[in-house]
């Protein structure tokens, strides 16, 4: 079975000019862990994820605490999180994105999925967005199959 | 004459390489070991002849007991406490925290501490939005002057105290009441040197400071418990280890043993942390120096520096403070301990000097010339790197404005208290 019968058709993608909040609404609207980030011709040109937007927004020296917990208000999150979310998509976006053809075998996809730990992987048809892929699709087909 | 030759290009090129750091120092150390080996300067029995497993095993030790200790939170929690008694107050701030930096480097590895230290520094410093580099460079100059106090805080100590058969205890005698008081002058240079940053208000936002919780820093209470009793056991073991007989690596090897027995934590997962690549630097770097010695270039160094200093030995002291202290600054202090190890013993054998004396010179020049430059000791270049990654680059220029100058005047200081205490 190729990944063009197991996708979700669902070209919701974002530029790389797009503001942060502008992405956050998408997602949250979606409800998708990442969103592709596409050019004018629709090719694809990175990925950006909730994580990598919440680790933008933690201040600095969390990532150095062995445990952040001692710290009592959300203060320093909320403010770090205001400011970047007129920043743009680029500033966030993995640009080394795991795409794959949307004539790539179940298996081969499942590999890349497990193997890269992803849990968005954009499906394309010579580089332009033709859908997503993700764990729990991939699951879905196999369990739904006769 | 050939082989002294090969034995010489070997040692000075992995000197060299070990502190340019371009490829990693420990297959450097060990490729220097293997080449001893490979080119029959050493046989292979010989080479694990030179291999000194009481610092190994002593280094080996605690660090499976800080790595489970580093789980409980207890040394976030200590920070945040004594961090609180500012109350308001940056310069307390920084006596503060440099001082629980120096205290704890002398019973942990000066990089943990650094690691542990320096991100509840960022923490407060975000809070008060302040600068946090004067803070963490102060904490930085203490955990190298802070492991020079005692046997177990700095590696060139655990190998002058394996080498000279000094005990933990000579070294609090010894090194730690003059660790201490350097330790206590070292805040009040980090402000004559930060004079504006020093001058700042900090009394508004200390308030968020205070709503720090340190209580839920604590991750494992049981753990806690358990851990604090084996170190206090193992540390209370450690002053007496010489009476009792028993060996430091001994003694630290226990202490791990039987926190795995009553922590319950899987060895295999604790393991994963004890850093392999230290212990094995430490054994290339062993057999490094015996084939040195082997071909006799200790030997006439050592005969070197008697005719040098004329057999006087004050000056042998005092020499080997400043050389230890200025090499440190540039080359690894580890290295350089290990290789002054058996010329100090010829020196010994050939004048029938009381050592103690030239063995403490040496810990505290290798020690505190770690603060001479940032490349001097791992714990400056990991805090420096924690600076980096909040964007606040410190270069090898700023970090040498302010640490030669502490480096120099700890070597003075040194200077006179070797004096004055050994050799009036």
């Amino acid at each position: 079975m190729k990944i063009k019968e197991v996708m979700i058709p669902d070209l919701t993608s974002v530029s790389a000019n797009t503001p942060i909040k502008e992405v956050v609404k998408i997602m949250s609207q979606q409800r998708m862990v990442g969103l592709p980030v596409v050019n004018s011709d629709q090719n694809v040109i990175g990925i950006i994820t909730e994580s990598d937007i919440t680790k933008a927004s933690l201040p600095g020296y969390y990532k150095e605490l062995q445990n952040p917990s001692f710290i009592p208000d959300f203060d320093q999150f909320s403010q770090q999180a205001k400011k970047i979310a007129h920043l743009s998509a680029r500033d966030f976006m993995t640009t080394t994105v795991y795409s794959v053809e949307e004539d790539t075998s179940r298996t081969e996809a499942a590999n890349l999925l497990f193997r890269k730990h992803l849990r968005i992987v954009p499906v394309v048809r010579a580089g332009k967005l033709v859908g997503i892929l993700t764990p729990s699709c991939l699951c879905k087909n196999v369990m739904e199959e006769d | 004459m050939n082989q002294i030759l090969i034995a010489l290009i070997i040692f000075i090129t992995t000197l060299v390489f070990v502190s340019l750091e371009k490829i990693n120092r420990t297959v450097i150390a060990l490729c220097g070991a293997l080449l001893f080996i490979l080119l029959k300067i050493l046989n292979q029995h010989e080479a694990f002849l030179a291999v000194d497993f009481n610092t190994i095993g002593l280094l080996t030790g605690m660090m499976v007991m800080v790595s489970i200790i580093k789980r409980t939170g207890l040394f976030q929690y200590l920070a945040i406490k004594i961090s609180k008694l500012a109350h308001g107050n940056i310069f307390y701030l920084l006596f503060f925290l440099s001082i629980i930096t120096g205290i704890l480097s002398s019973i942990l590895d000066n990089v943990t501490t650094i690691i542990l230290i320096v991100p509840i520094t960022l923490a407060i410093c975000e809070n008060l939005e302040i600068s946090p580099v004067p803070l963490v460079l102060s904490e930085i100059f203490a955990s190298n002057i802070g492991g020079a106090a005692t046997l177990i805080g700095d590696p060139p100590n655990i190998i002058i105290g394996s080498a000279a058969h000094l005990s933990f205890m000579d070294f609090i005698i010894n090194i730690a009441p003059f660790a201490l008081i350097l330790l206590i002058l070292l805040p009040f240079f980090v402000r004559l040197f930060y004079k504006k940053e020093m001058a700042q208000n900090i009394k508004e936002a200390w308030e968020r400071v205070e709503k720090f919780d340190e209580k839920k820093a604590i991750e494992d209470p049981v753990l806690l418990k358990k851990s604090l009793m084996v170190f206090l056991l193992t540390i209370f073991v450690f002053i007496f280890h010489h009476n009792l007989g028993l060996e430091a690596a001994t003694v630290a090897l226990a202490g791990a043993t039987l926190l795995l027995l009553v922590s319950n934590i899987d060895p295999a997962e604790t393991f994963l942390e004890v850093e392999w690549s230290t212990l094995f630097f430490f054994i290339g770097l062993f057999v490094v120096i015996a084939g040195v010695e082997k071909v006799g270039i200790i030997q006439w160094l050592s005969d070197k520096i008697i005719t040098l200093t004329k057999g006087n030995f004050t000056f042998t002291t005092l020499a080997v403070l400043w050389v230890s202290g200025i090499s440190c600054s540039f080359i690894n202090n580890i290295s350089y301990t290990i290789s002054m190890v058996p010329v100090i013993h010829n020196i010994g054998a050939a004048t029938a000097f009381n050592l103690n004396p030239v063995w403490w010179a040496l810990s505290l020049g290798a020690c505190l010339g770690g603060n001479g430059t940032f490349i001097a000791a791992a714990a400056n270049l990991v805090g420096v790197n924690i600076l980096k990654r909040q964007g606040r680059i410190i270069t090898f220029k700023d970090f040498f404005r302010i640490g030669l100058p502490i480096m120099l005047i700890s070597i003075i200081l040194s200077s006179v208290y070797l004096y004055f205490r050994y050799l009036l």
